[in-house]
């Protein structure tokens, strides 16, 4: 096992964690560029894969014997893929308490595309849902303590 | 790691897509270096957070300088990033967004390493691993339909339908939970190497079954994708890995070769795909034709093992490859279609006289006449004439015996050098129409 897989580099809280903060940021204080654009992007794929399969096909990583060429590409297999599912289901359910999921879902990727293509404009309530959503889910993804 | 990418650029790489990688690898430094500039009292999770970002950009780096042209195939290269442009376009925030796919030549085997759908990026990366040793067999890089059924479980184009019909059908029979699958491990008809592993308390888990599900999957993309030229592909680079005795059903992420073989030869049946195209005529050549594609399709599709071995039933089994047809009819060409019969016999013909197997030539009045050869007949064309070798080269040996007969290395030659010069054809007849 390589020395950096000690660090659980293939934790996907952590890059969850990054996009939500980032993300929310941006929506609370858009920029003048479009420096924005990855963190909405990225937000928005999360939520497709999550609707269309609850990460479940993400939570596969094909193993795959390697040469110690690769060394640096070996998967951590601690990903804890099913602590994000369940963070996200939390935030989603945070964000639209009175609404099915997947209209959740809706708008909050209205808004994320709204925010990509507008240079951040978006609509008030859209923004307040989106917002609560994010901070839900970095909440979710952070360990008590 | 701005430096490292900037140092990157000094390697030989192949023309266009580097760019657009180099690119979005920069934007991606340029992001974590905005989120520093803005973080203030981080915490210690904070920092190692962006730090596995950043070492995550890193792996992407180093990659850009492992694709150096003249380390893999890159007529099949470029097949391959056609397909994979194609089938894994995703709706981004921003719109429509076809994802960037980089070729490297890597040391051990065939891979396809994919964007996290949690990261952040502008462009989806993909990286196609080709395995450095075997940069001219382009017949064993059919194997890439299985490797291509991997990112296509987080694709728009393809997600809905593996998650919405073809899963629910493979979550049944043995592949339905653990208590199924250990059940038919028991079975009066299971071998004994499988009895034996339960016997010593093996317990599948929940993830194992998930993980065969997924790759039998892979392997039935790959084989609507590609055709009996991956079934071939498939068996050559994994049988001579696997004793019959062997069935390692204890620490395998994959379904046992053997089952994998099993699940392929009843496709095959399914698909009608076990007959030739060439039909039984003894007419200018065709029986040895229509002989090599049998020998082809036996050695594809046949020797399946006994039925213990099939962990998909037929009806299921019949309603995944209806759905994964109904994927690719989409996407209008891309999957494998069976060959026209007259145009396979001419590129047998081809690659009997060692020339790379393609349609072109000159009509009676000197008119160039050039067909579309899709990848996948190239490929069906180049492993047909291998199995029936000896019987279509008998005359060329007869006329010319100072021309000993191919090698299998020669034969992929042959056909690596027909895909790029049919990527030259499809230009002529591109720019014609």
């Amino acid at each position: 096992m390589p020395i950096m897989a000690a660090q659980d580099q293939n934790d996907v809280r952590g890059s969850a964690r990054v996009l939500a903060s980032t993300a929310k940021r941006y929506l609370d204080q858009p920029p003048v560029d479009d420096r924005h654009v990855p963190s909405m992007n990225g937000v928005f794929r999360l939520l497709k894969v999550f609707e269309a399969s609850r990460l479940e096909g993400y939570e596969y990583q094909p193993g795959i014997d390697r040469g110690p060429e690769a060394v640096y590409m070996l998967p951590n297999p601690s990903r804890h893929v099913g602590e994000l599912r369940a963070a996200l289901e939390q935030a989603l359910a945070d964000a639209g308490p009175d609404r099915g999921q997947d209209v959740t879902i809706s708008v909050i990727q209205a808004s994320l595309r709204q925010s990509a293509t507008s240079r951040g404009h978006v609509d008030e309530g859209d923004r307040r849902t989106t917002t609560v959503f994010l901070s839900s889910l970095l909440r979710e993804l952070t360990p008590a303590g | 790691m701005a430096r490292a990418l900037r140092e990157a650029l000094r390697h030989d790489y192949g023309p266009e897509r580097s760019k657009e990688f180099f690119d979005e690898c920069e934007t991606r430094i340029a992001e974590i270096g905005y989120a520093l500039e803005a973080a203030q009292d981080m915490t210690s999770r904070e920092v190692a957070d962006h730090l596995r970002a950043l070492a995550s950009v890193g792996s992407r780096v180093a990659l850009l300088e492992r694709s150096r042209l003249g380390e893999y195939s890159w007529p099949f290269a470029e097949a391959i990033t056609h397909i994979a442009e194609r089938l894994f376009s995703n709706e981004e925030a921003t719109g429509p967004q076809r994802p960037i796919v980089h070729v490297v030549a890597e040391g051990v085997g065939y891979h396809i390493w994919d964007d996290d759908p949690e990261q952040q990026f502008k462009r989806r990366i993909m990286v196609v691993a080709f395995p450095r040793h075997l940069r001219h067999h382009v017949l064993l890089h059919s194997i890439f339909g299985h490797e291509l059924g991997h990112p296509a479980l987080k694709s728009d184009e393809t997600m809905g339908i593996i998650f919405g019909r073809i899963i629910p059908l493979m979550r049944k029979g043995a592949l339905q939970d653990t208590v199924q699958l250990k059940r038919w491990m028991r079975a009066e008809q299971a071998p004994s190497q499988v009895k034996a592993a339960v016997g010593r308390g093996f317990e599948p888990s929940d993830d194992q079954v998930r993980d065969w599900r997924f790759e039998l999957l892979c392997d039935l993309f790959g084989l609507v994708l590609f055709g009996p030229a991956f079934a071939a592909a498939h068996r050559m680079i994994l049988e001579p890995l696997t004793a019959p005795e062997d069935y390692a059903i204890e620490s395998a992420t994959h379904p046992p070769y053997r089952l994998r073989k099993k699940l392929l030869a009843d496709a095959m049946t399914l698909l009608h795909w076990m007959e030739p195209v060439i039909a039984a005529t003894n007419t200018g050549g065709a029986e040895a034709g229509r002989a090599a594609e049998a020998a082809l399709l036996a050695y594809a599709g046949g020797d399946a093992p006994d039925d213990w071995h099939r962990l998909i039933g037929i009806e299921d089994l019949e309603a995944i490859l209806a759905a994964l047809t109904e994927m690719f009819d989409r996407l209008p060409g891309l999957a494998y279609s069976r060959p026209d019969p007259e145009i396979l016999r001419e590129l047998l013909d081809r690659l009997a006289w060692c020339r790379p197997p393609i349609v072109q030539g000159l009509d009676p009045d000197d008119n160039p006449v050039n067909e579309r050869v899709p990848i996948q007949h190239c490929l069906y064309a180049g492993w047909a004439f291998w199995f029936g070798r000896d019987a279509l080269e008998a005359p060329r040996l007869d006329a010319r015996p100072d021309m000993p007969s191919l090698n299998f290395h020669q034969v992929n030659r042959l056909c690596e050098q027909a895909l790029l010069q049919q990527r030259a054809i499809d230009a002529v007849l591109g720019a014609a129409a």
